[in-house]
């Protein structure tokens, strides 16, 4: 077996291990630095997967350990994917080092073995492994969530979503024995060559839908969606922000390698549950945001209603729509990341991160204020932004499939009307911050020079996206050819 | 040479100007101001450059390939034709006047830099939408319009009511948008293409039925009607007037609402007969109801808002008459008149110390002679006087009238007498008699940077209608009257001779308004409309109460789901407060919210429910 | 009576339906933890009765791998009560209702 096949995993592992050890050794104020190393350790693994990582093309795909794990063009992107976005999580971290009173070193190194869980997810192509990477990402994310003991809001999340997760665990594991049980194989692989013969088999489709079950909970999706708001606001800043994207994506990763390489011939006759999904999502979590005054809380549906975008590219059923997740999903990152480092840094000490914490801002930190105004912009969907675009190519993806089924008319009227309905509420955390109103500290926030690079990325990272979409769109492209 | 590179430059300047001034020049007033006046001259220099070196026709586009998705290929592009052009020429034009005038008239605010960068990419988008060549690029410019209006109305945003201010305008702007943006994606399902060019060759191979492409039309002048402030979107336009005048004089003259107007004639080879109709009465009834109401407002700028609203009700109304190139007359020439009342009334405002109150000024002719004579000049021009230009554009969308549809004919004289009227009403009121203010007696004449815009736009406020404009957008826009002046003797008395009648009914109309403006106000201390119309003048004051209408109707809408839910779970009611404005969305999610009761045991449930429901999904 | 692939089905049904009846109606959150191994145990009874009855060890090697996670999930979940149990002095799930709405 060729074990450079997994050198992104051992690569992160390795350095989450050596981060474990160093730490044994370095005296107490030298910790938070740590971050800082395994950012830069992060942002190597990047560079060299970028620059050193390539799919032959003779054999588009490579298998390891027995064809449960697949190199392939989508586990590329994700694990890319991944990687810049744990790159921009550990940075975040470091700011947030103060408020997380022991075991800082720890908390890098469950980032990065949450972010290994990642990167096996994006190369799943067994169930065995599905669930291992599965459960890799989620038990990692039961210590981070809780990781501020002190807190009760952070260890009642960690609880909370302990036990839904949990819930969903079994669920899962369920749905694979009785996929199992019917098809005699846990293999994406040999599951697509026989899968169309169990297509009227209630046994074998309810298994499935359980599996649907516990990818539906990561991706924080309707009616799995109950754990989302509140474990987004119990969970250290940093650790929502890795959550709203990290095991979002997974989540996607896995969905779409379950959907549209074990299942295509089942998933095909499905559009009606994901429509359903998809739409129900966003207008549960445009709605429920409304009202919302805690700024992680009201990102907490927003995730969920973005979820709803997401799964339109998935419920279009067509290469369209699977590339305009890749490229919604690289979009969020920038757009998710830059909205989480702002409240990180701007919400210090509010309570309750309430959004009018966020007032006069603009005097605070102008930098701060305008990358959060872009975030929420990109989050509404405003053009020249990123989350404009992944939009439009979401809904084109689900225009074009109308002819087919009505049901994707009205899934994109669902879906523009969730858009309208979703600028009530960024703008409203825009105007909190321009609005002077009883802004009670307007002491400058000192932005240090690693996260203002950060900012800067982001905001170029949003507006690239937004103005010049060819480049991505063709690797996103490239990288869906195989799936059906 | 091929001169095409030169609208990128002067699109694209404005839009350096901006960004610059917002990332580096923030602290240095004048190198801000600076950057910002620059860039919309030398666009406008650079306008007249281009024009001089291509000519007006024959129409053509450039363009680069800036997306292809699928079948769907976006471009990013610029499309040469009369149309276009000119408006490119006025827009840099009214533009850089009123850049200059900002610089005077802004020159004592606190945010000055942020004040020009808004500028700048509001004169950056408007130019977008203008040389658009396709739906694509048009929606977004047109959005990018609607963003820097919110800006710039709500740019004194310590005021609460700017602020309100700029979120109506925005609102109620994306509240046609959607319209808009449903219109142009049934246009791309139909047609497969967004490229404005192709669009018509679809629209005249259409074989559908005939309806559906009225209705599409419909949903895309749902866009118009937002941007350009119709009936009944109609009412964000009086209320942005809380921006500086300035931007009240650029919202108004040549941007942001005559982009609807643009629009509807840049894309007039999609409306059908049908759909000409409905935005023929739409903008008749605008017209109308915004003439009548400006009669009995006191506020300077107010009065000048509703006299916007019913011109363009005009302009679209001549649209809908068949007569983009009449429509396309009268946008041109308001834009000099109108850029020109708002910065003269601007001039005065500033002279009396912010008051805005016409029954506070008076006596201000002899202090200020060249705000007085200038805007003399618009009053003229606005209602219709010959030789001034307005004559020629209104006598157009009459002659059109009469010719089409004699209801329609009868709504615009009447119109037409009732601008007269209010238009004297504030000359009269304003600048003639006494001083009914300390501050009117102290008045003193604007600076030169303020006086000399005002004196430009009279020079073309008198001349507009006379240097080719309407002969100019002849040459593309279907016209029906085919014959064309030649000399200029023969331009000045053309109407007197191909539309008689509407020329005569439009002179009676300004005889008639100045008659009674002048029996009732040339000699009045305080307004005696009131006590003549009673309860007609309360309505009119407050614009016929349509906010209140809004408001109103929302909160009923509300007390309805609110019963709704009430049937259907006692719990929802309870948790659920109908307060005020906050939309019917706002009470679904508070309901929705409910679910998130803090309760595991409840969450695990709901879990459970949730896997039911999907295994209901998959197995039945 | 011999006992097929169909009894040792039932009886996991049985115990994965109890298993989430007890994570809806219990109140302690130890007890709700206890369902849910009591869950994922009957998965894995399924799935060792499916690798039984059809001669394939994938089933059996994957019941491995659940109860090596299913272990570690235990040990932070357990650490996790204990931390909340030490804080609130109580580990009943109508206490946990600071987040909420």
């Amino acid at each position: 077996m060729n074990l450079s096949l997994l050198s992104h995993e051992l690569l992160v592992l390795a350095l989450g291990l050596g981060l474990l050890l160093v730490d044994l050794w370095l005296p107490v104020p030298a910790k938070r630095k740590l971050g800082y190393v395994a950012a830069a350790g992060v942002g190597l693994i990047l560079l060299y997967s970028l620059f050193c990582v390539q799919l032959p093309a003779s054999s588009p795909v490579q298998y390891a350990f027995g064809q449960m794990y697949a190199l392939d063009g989508l586990a590329l992107f994700f694990k890319r994917f991944f990687l810049l976005a744990a790159l921009i999580v550990l940075l975040m971290s470091v700011e947030f080092a103060d408020r997380i009173a022991s075991g800082i070193a720890e908390f890098y190194a469950l980032m990065l073995f949450a972010l290994s869980g990642m990167l096996f997810a994006s190369s799943a192509n067994d169930f065995a492994l599905l669930f291992v990477s599965l459960e890799l990402i989620t038990v990692t994310f039961y210590v981070l969530t809780s990781f501020q003991r002190a807190r009760v809001t952070s260890l009642e999340a960690g609880v909370k979503y302990l036990i839904i997760g949990a819930l969903s665990t079994a669920f899962t594991v369920y749905g694979i024995a009785l996929v199992y049980g019917i098809s005699h194989t846990l293999n994406f692989g040999l599951l697509s060559g026989v899968a169309a013969q169990y297509g009227d088999n209630k046994i074998f489709l309810f298994g499935l839908a359980l599996v649907l079950v516990g990818l539906g909970f990561k991706i924080a999706a309707f009616p799995f969606q109950i754990w989302a708001p509140d474990v987004y606001q119990g969970a250290p800043t940093p650790v929502t922000a890795f959550l709203a994207i990290g095991s979002k994506a997974a989540g996607f990763a896995l969905l779409l390698r379950v959907l549209f390489i074990a299942v295509p011939d089942i998933t095909a006759r499905w559009s009606n549950l994901l429509i359903i999904i998809s739409g129900v999502s966003i207008l549960y979590g445009n709605l429920c945001a409304i009202p919302q005054r805690n700024l992680k809380r009201l990102l907490g549906y927003s995730s969920i209603a973005h979820a709803g975008y997401l799964l339109l590219g998935v419920a279009a059923l067509s290469a369209a729509g699977r590339s305009a997740v890749l490229y919604y999903l690289s979009g969020y990152l920038f757009t998710v990341l830059s909205a989480f480092t702002v409240i990180c840094l701007a919400l210090r000490g509010v309570e309750g991160e309430d959004v009018g914490g966020l007032a006069g801002l603009h005097r605070r930190s102008p930098l701060l204020a305008a990358t959060m105004t872009l975030a929420m912009a990109s989050l509404a969907g405003i053009p020249p932004l990123a989350g404009f675009f992944g939009k439009f190519l979401l809904l084109k993806a689900v225009v074009e499939q109308g002819p087919t089924h009505p049901g994707y008319y009205c899934l994109t009227f669902t879906a523009l009307a969730g858009v309208v309905i979703s600028l009530y509420y960024y703008f409203g955390v825009v105007r909190a911050m321009y609005w002077p109103g009883e802004a009670a500290d307007l002491s400058p926030i000192v932005v240090s020079k690693p996260i203002r690079l950060t900012l800067y990325g982001c905001i170029g990272g949003m507006l690239y996206l937004g103005l010049f979409p060819n480049g991505l769109l063709e690797a996103a492209n490239q990288a869906v050819k195989l799936l059906r | 040479m091929n001169p095409d590179f030169i609208p990128w430059i002067i699109l694209f300047l404005p839009l350096l100007a901006a960004v610059v001034i917002a990332l580096f020049t923030q602290h240095d007033r004048k190198l801000s101001a600076g950057l910002s006046v620059g860039a919309v001259v030398a666009g406008f220099v650079l306008s007249l450059v281009f024009i001089k070196l291509n000519g007006w026709a024959p129409a053509h586009e450039v363009s680069v390939a800036w997306l292809t998705i699928g079948d769907l290929q976006a471009d990013f592009g610029l499309h040469f034709d009369p149309l276009s052009l000119l408006m490119m020429l006025i827009v840099t034009g009214v533009a850089s006047a009123i850049h200059i005038y900002s610089w005077g008239y802004m020159s004592e605010d606190r945010s000055l830099p942020r004040y020009f960068a808004c500028l700048s990419l509001f004169t950056f988008s408007m130019l977008g939408i203008v040389l658009a060549n396709n739906f694509l690029q048009l929606f977004i410019f047109w959005e990018l319009v609607g963003v820097s209006s919110y800006l710039l109305i709500g740019f004194w945003f310590e005021r609460p009511a700017a602020a309100d201010a700029g979120k109506k305008a925005f609102i109620t702007n994306r509240l046609g948008d959607f319209g808009f943006l449903l219109g142009i994606l049934t246009a791309w399902a139909w047609f497969g293409s967004l490229n404005f060019a192709e669009v018509n060759k679809g629209v005249a191979d259409w074989k559908g039925e005939h309806w559906l492409l009225t209705v599409a039309g419909l949903l895309i002048f749902c866009g118009a009607m937002g941007k350009s402030a119709q009936f009944p979107l109609h009412v964000w336009l009086p209320d942005a007037m809380e921006g500086p005048t300035p931007v009240s004089a650029l919202i108004h003259a040549a941007t942001m609402v005559a982009a609807g107007v643009y629009m509807l004639c840049r894309v007039f080879f999609i409306f059908t007969p049908d759909a000409l109709t409905v935005i023929a009465w739409i903008g008749g009834f605008t017209a109308l109801l915004s003439a009548v109401i400006a009669v009995q407002q006191d506020d300077i700028k107010r009065i000048l808002a509703y006299s916007t609203l019913s011109q363009l009700g005009y302009m679209v109304m001549a649209v809908g008459l068949h007569g983009p190139t009449q429509a396309m007359f009268h946008l041109t020439t308001h834009a000099f008149f109108k850029a020109l009342l708002f910065l003269g009334a601007g001039s005065v405002i500033l002279a009396v110390h912010h008051e805005q109150d016409i029954w506070k000024m008076g006596g201000l002719r002899t202090k200020m002679p060249v705000t007085f004579w200038t805007f003399m000049v618009g009053t003229l021009a606005l209602a219709g006087v010959p030789p001034f230009s307005g004559f020629y554009s209104k006598d157009g969308i009459l002659a059109q009238a009469a010719q089409h549809s004699l209801p329609l004919f009868v709504v615009g004289a009447v119109v037409a007498a009732l601008t007269t009227f209010y238009m004297f009403r504030l000359v009269f009121v304003a600048f003639l008699g006494k001083s009914r203010s300390e501050a009117a007696g102290h008045a003193q004449e604007s600076p030169p940077v303020m006086v000399w815009p005002l004196r430009i736009l009279a020079f073309f406020s008198v001349v507009g209608g006379l240097i080719g404009i309407e002969e100019l957008y002849g040459t593309q826009l279907a016209t029906e009257h085919t014959e064309h002046a030649v000399s200029f003797g023969q331009q000045l008395i053309g109407p007197f001779i191909h539309a008689p009648l509407a020329v005569g009914v439009g002179l009676l109309a300004v005889v008639i308004g100045y008659a009674a403006a002048y029996a009732l106000y040339a000699k009045a201390a305080k307004d005696p409309l009131p006590e003549k119309l009673g309860a007609l003048s309360r309505a009119m004051r407050n614009r016929f109460y349509f906010d209140e209408l809004y408001q109103a109707t929302v909160i009923r809408f509300h007390d309805f789901l609110a019963a709704a839910a009430d049937w259907f779970d006692r719990c929802v009611i309870a948790g659920v407060g109908v307060r005020g404005t906050h939309g019917t969305t706002e009470l679904a999610g508070r309901a929705l919210r409910l679910l998130q009761t803090g309760n595991l045991q409840t969450y695990a449930f709901i879990f459970a429910l949730g896997v039911a429901l999907v295994l209901y999904m998959v197995l039945s | 009576m011999t006992v097929g692939l169909e009894h040792y089905l039932v009886v996991s049904a049985l115990l994965f339906c109890l298993g989430l009846l007890g994570v809806i109606v219990r109140r302690n959150l130890l007890v709700i933890y206890m369902s849910l191994e009591l869950m994922l145990n009957a998965a894995n009874l399924a799935l060792v009765a499916f690798s039984r009855f059809t001669n394939n060890l994938d089933g059996q090697v994957f019941v491995f791998f659940t109860i090596t996670v299913a272990a570690a999930e235990v040990s932070v979940g357990l650490a996790l009560i204990v931390a909340l149990y030490r804080k609130r002095q109580t580990a009943h799930v109508e206490d946990l209702t600071t987040l909420k709405l």
